[in-house]
């Protein structure tokens, strides 16, 4: 699954990063969307429900949807 | 002199740092990306003279941004103006992980750096302790400080590590090979982020506690319904405060003026010299002056509500929306800043990563209305509107067709935005992708006197480009003086008048006549002048009317000779007209060149002048 299909408040581990983009990837990387990394989804911005509001490891990262959409994620446990 | 050069994570207070130590106070602001620019200032510390330089902020040393670029170019002393004796490297205690990341960049390149290990406080606060000597040694010995930038704290250790640096010779840095590749790949981004997650394991004493304060408020600042609530309520309040604290501010310089002004006209003989001082400076450069309060207030709520941390959230919050409208969320900045002024306004639009869409906010961001334009608007509405209606009983006509104007304004530059989206950028990615920092309290010392800056450079722009303007429009409404037997004013036989009555036909259509030609002339190099200007072409002060105050004086005038469709049309043009010279200037800066200021130039025109003549038309 992809990030934008996140569930609220439940953690996910990163799978990888689609190289569709390389300048959108290594955005992401250097943000901290790492392979491994837990993630998640805090809450969707009013009335749209896009962009969407995440935790990453320590920090918070807001994405729209369709940033979300290039991260494939796994469910912990 | 030596130059130490400030690095570090978007949002670490690197700025604060930077203020502290060379107590030039410039800004802190708690906005990813806020540094458009590198900023100078200098210390001294054991007599020794030291520059400081503070650079944009990088996550790591593989570069993106142009801003990146900079900060890239410093650390391996390729920049081209300077190199940096020293580096100091400013981490936030509260977020160590990336910070340690590049601080091991750093490490590999061979670059030398001091670390200042800031809001110690903070971290402090929630419980965070560290083993600082570990940390020190895993990275090679660095000196490791902690500082509280904001309130000075551990600047003097800071600076004496920061000597002993200084003292030990630059040495060429040998990048290993194929770095620059390397810094890309995953592999090795994994490995080293291993490493840090270590390190960090390694040296923490005692973990640090949620930041429960950022998650409380978060949870009704971007709440469902809150949310939206707080954000129109943030934005209706500031133009309401803004008006209330001004007020009173501009009454008293109103009056020094014209407590100058009245002295002046005793004490000199009349003639040249006291033409020239009151009519020609004093109203020039005081009808100006006037707005200072204003600006001062304006950005001193931007700066609180950035260094807060709420303008990441209002990105956030208007995002999606924006973007439907052809712009970012990160455009709110820009968009919010151009209405004390477009200048800061189009140089904070470096904040939006995508190229074309930071082109597209910069050449609307003019169209909101800027403080500049306030004198004109507040004039035209005396005229038009009556001040003594009441909506629903308080809300006064002039106020709400002020705020109609803003209205209109931010309407027109979201319009625009739409239509240069749709046809020159349609398929152009943007990026959110933010990261949202937690909340500080600002401190209000640092947002006041980031404001008063601001303020001072408003008052050296009316000492020198609006004095030097006041002087010549003085000078052309003056010379070269009526002939004899004249029978019309004295400004009928003026060059001014030769000048606007040269250009009336062009803009006849409009209704404007050769006095408002003549007044709209000196206005392209800054909109306020428009009112002084009136004011010359008038007279006023010579004029006998009820009102004693110049505005008063000037808006009687007005609505005695003019209709309402040609005020309604000037008002209009004040909205789209190209302007100013100084907007002119900042776009050529920005976009490298002189084709965006000139189709900046020509659309505004255009719609100024279409705009203009639909309303004259609608109202006559």
């Amino acid at each position: 699954m992809t990030l934008n299909e996140a569930v609220k408040n439940k953690w996910y581990t990163i799978n990888s990063i689609s190289e569709e983009s390389e300048e959108l990837q290594s955005r992401f990387i250097k943000l901290g969307f790492i392979p491994g990394a837990k993630v998640l989804l805090k809450r969707a911005a009013p009335i749209f429900q896009d962009p969407l509001l995440f935790q990453l490891e320590d920090s918070q990262i807001a994405l729209t949807r369709a940033e979300a959409k290039v991260i494939e994620i796994k469910e912990i446990g | 002199m030596s130059l130490i050069a400030l690095i570090g994570l978007p949002n670490s207070g690197k700025s604060a740092l930077f203020n502290s130590l060379t107590k030039n106070r410039q800004r802190v602001a708690n906005f990813p990306g806020i540094t458009v620019e590198k900023k100078y200032g200098s210390l001294q510390h054991k007599s020794r003279d030291i520059n400081v330089v503070d650079l944009p902020g990088v996550y790591t040393l593989d570069v993106s941004t142009l801003d990146e670029k900079v900060t890239k170019d410093y650390i391996f002393n390729k920049a081209k103006e300077e190199a940096a004796d020293a580096f100091v490297l400013v981490v936030d205690a509260t977020n160590l992980k990336k910070s340690i990341y590049l601080a091991m960049q750093l490490k590999e390149v061979g670059q030398k750096f001091v670390m200042a290990l800031n809001m110690m406080d903070l971290a402090e606060k929630r419980g965070q302790e560290l083993n600082l000597e570990i940390l020190s040694q895993r990275l090679g010995g660095v000196k490791i400080i902690p500082t509280v930038a904001v309130e000075g704290k551990g600047l003097d250790e800071l600076l004496d590590a920061i000597e002993s640096e200084l003292s030990t010779p630059q040495k060429e840095l040998e990048l290993p090979k194929d770095f620059q590749k390397q810094i890309k790949e995953l592999t090795y981004i994994k490995e080293k982020l291993k490493i840090v997650d270590t390190l960090i394991n390694e040296i923490t004493v005692q973990k640090i506690k949620h930041d429960s304060f950022t998650e409380k408020l978060d949870s009704y600042v971007l709440h469902p319904i809150l949310g939206p609530v707080i954000l129109l309520t943030t934005l209706i309040l500031i133009f309401q405060v803004l008006f209330a604290w001004s007020d009173p501010f501009m009454g008293g310089i109103e009056s020094i003026f014209e407590f100058l002004a009245s002295t002046i006209t005793e004490v000199l003989p009349k003639g040249l010299l006291q033409s020239l001082i009151v009519e020609g400076i004093i109203a020039g450069v005081g009808g100006i002056l006037v707005f200072l309060p204003h600006i001062v207030f304006l950005f001193m709520i931007i700066y609180f509500l950035e260094d807060f941390g709420y303008l990441g959230r209002a990105a956030f919050l208007l995002d999606f929306m924006m973007r439907k409208l052809g712009l970012p969320g990160k455009a709110v900045v820009p968009l919010l800043s151009s209405h004390a002024c477009a200048i800061p306004g189009i140089m904070s639009a470096r904040i939006i990563e995508n190229p074309a869409e930071r082109l597209i906010t910069m050449m609307v961001s003019p169209l909101t209305a800027c403080s500049a334009r306030l004198p004109v608007y507040t004039l035209l509405i005396a005229v038009i509107v009556p001040s003594n209606v009441k909506l629903f009983g308080f809300l006064g006509l002039p106020g709400l067709v002020l705020f109609g104007l803003y209205m209109f304004g931010i309407l027109s530059a979201f319009l625009v935005a739409f239509i240069a989206k749709k046809t020159y950028a349609p398929q152009s990615a943007s990026y959110l992708l933010m990261e949202l920092p937690p909340y500080r309290m600002p401190k209000i010392l640092n947002v006041v006197r980031g404001a008063l800056q601001k303020g001072w450079i408003f008052v050296k722009k009316a000492g020198t480009v609006i004095l030097v303007l006041s002087i010549i429009i003085w000078g052309l409404v003056t010379f070269p003086g009526p002939p004899e037997k004249a029978e019309m004013p004295a400004i009928h036989y003026s060059y001014a008048a030769m000048v606007g009555k040269t250009f009336e036909p062009i803009f006849r259509p409009l209704g404007f006549d050769w006095k408002i030609t003549t007044a709209l002339i000196p206005s392209f190099g800054a909109r306020e002048v428009l009112v002084a200007a009136m004011g010359t072409v008038y007279a006023v002060e010579g004029e006998d009317t009820e009102d004693e105050s110049f505005i008063g004086k000037l808006s009687e005038i007005l609505a005695k000779n003019y209709s309402l469709a040609t005020l309604m049309s000037l008002l209009i043009w004040f909205v789209f007209s190209p302007q100013c010279i100084a907007t002119f200037g900042v776009m050529k800066k920005e976009t490298n060149g002189y084709k965006m200021p000139i189709i900046f130039g020509a659309y505004t025109l255009a719609m100024a002048y279409g705009f203009s003549y639909i309303t004259f038309l609608i109202f006559s």
